[in-house]
């Protein structure tokens, strides 16, 4: 069986480029040829930036969030927080520990919003 | 074909005369539509396919390093480009399942059984999942050379071994009763 599967894929019969094609491939290619080459993004110019950006975007949101919680655990206003926001920690609804997962949620979201943004940023100047 | 050809259109080409490429353009554009139509089975994709795989050689060329033939560079980059485009927008594939078993394939005068035969192989070759349809499309269209077709697929040898072993055993269970040992002569 195994010859007679070999000599059916075998025998494959061969179809010819249509005429125009090796013309509408050299057209294209001359296209390409005037296109002016795509500027790579800089990488290894702006890997410095990006590293000490990153470090200290994560130092910061890392030391709001510890202060945030910690603030609402004991349910005052955090320092960096704006002093109307005093009578809103006081009401009862507001659980502590309810308080706290929604900050974290809160940066969660934050961090995947700056992620999507980035991204869509550095795919459309890429584009 | 001419490797000495390949190599001195490709210098010509990477020293700014772009009309050398299309000396590459007519010889390998026969294989790699051909190569393209066995893969998609639509002339008019199959075409579209083969000009952006020149199209990537010509932006690509650079990166050809001599040490291996031109036709083998080129087989490499159109089968990875045939690969990914049949990932995205798949050819219409006809379930395993669903190829037609005609009853008697071996007619004693041959004819539109044996053409109906060759069809059903045909198709249960491109029912097979991806991975033994495609070392099974390359292992033909490199007539049977195992190390050709690796090279294409950018597999080692022993993994293209493996997948047509068992894509052949796909076929034969599928196809026992379209293709059958040839029948012993008559005493």
């Amino acid at each position: 069986m195994g010859d007679e599967i070999d000599r059916i894929l075998a025998g494959e019969e061969e179809i010819l480029p249509s005429s125009g094609f090796s013309a509408a491939v050299m057209e294209t290619v001359r296209r390409e040829a005037l296109t002016p080459p795509p500027i790579p993004f800089p990488w290894l110019r702006a890997l410095p930036g990006i590293v000490v950006t990153a470090v200290a975007l994560a130092v910061v949101i890392a030391k709001l969030a510890v202060q945030t919680v910690k603030a609402f655990s004991a349910h005052q206003v955090p320092a960096a927080w704006p002093a109307w926001l005093a009578p809103v920690l006081q009401a009862p609804i507001l659980n502590p520990q309810i308080v706290a997962a929604g900050a974290w949620a809160a940066l969660a979201l934050l961090l995947s919003l700056g992620a999507v943004v980035l991204s869509t940023h550095l795919v459309s100047h890429r584009a | 074909m001419s490797a000495g050809a390949d190599q001195a259109d490709v210098d010509r080409v990477l020293g700014g005369d772009l009309s050398a490429f299309e000396g590459i353009v007519r010889r390998w554009q026969g294989p790699l539509v051909n190569l393209a139509y066995r893969f998609v089975r639509d002339r008019g994709r199959a075409e579209e396919m083969a000009q952006e795989a020149f199209l990537r050689a010509y932006r690509g060329l650079a990166q050809w390093r001599k040490e291996a033939p031109f036709s083998t560079w080129l087989f490499a980059l159109a089968t990875n480009l045939y690969r990914t485009e049949l990932r995205k927008i798949p050819a219409r594939v006809v379930p395993l399942d669903d190829i037609s078993e005609p009853g008697d394939s071996r007619p004693p005068d041959g004819g539109f059984e044996s053409v109906d035969r060759d069809r059903a192989v045909r198709r249960a070759v491109f029912a097979l999942p991806a991975r033994y349809r495609e070392a099974l499309l390359l292992f033909y269209f490199h007539e049977m050379n195992i190390p050709a077709a690796a090279q294409s697929l950018g597999l080692p040898e022993g993994t293209v071994k493996a997948r047509l072993s068992r894509g052949r055993e796909i076929l034969r269970n599928k196809l026992a009763h379209v293709v059958t040992e040839p029948r012993l002569k008559e005493a």
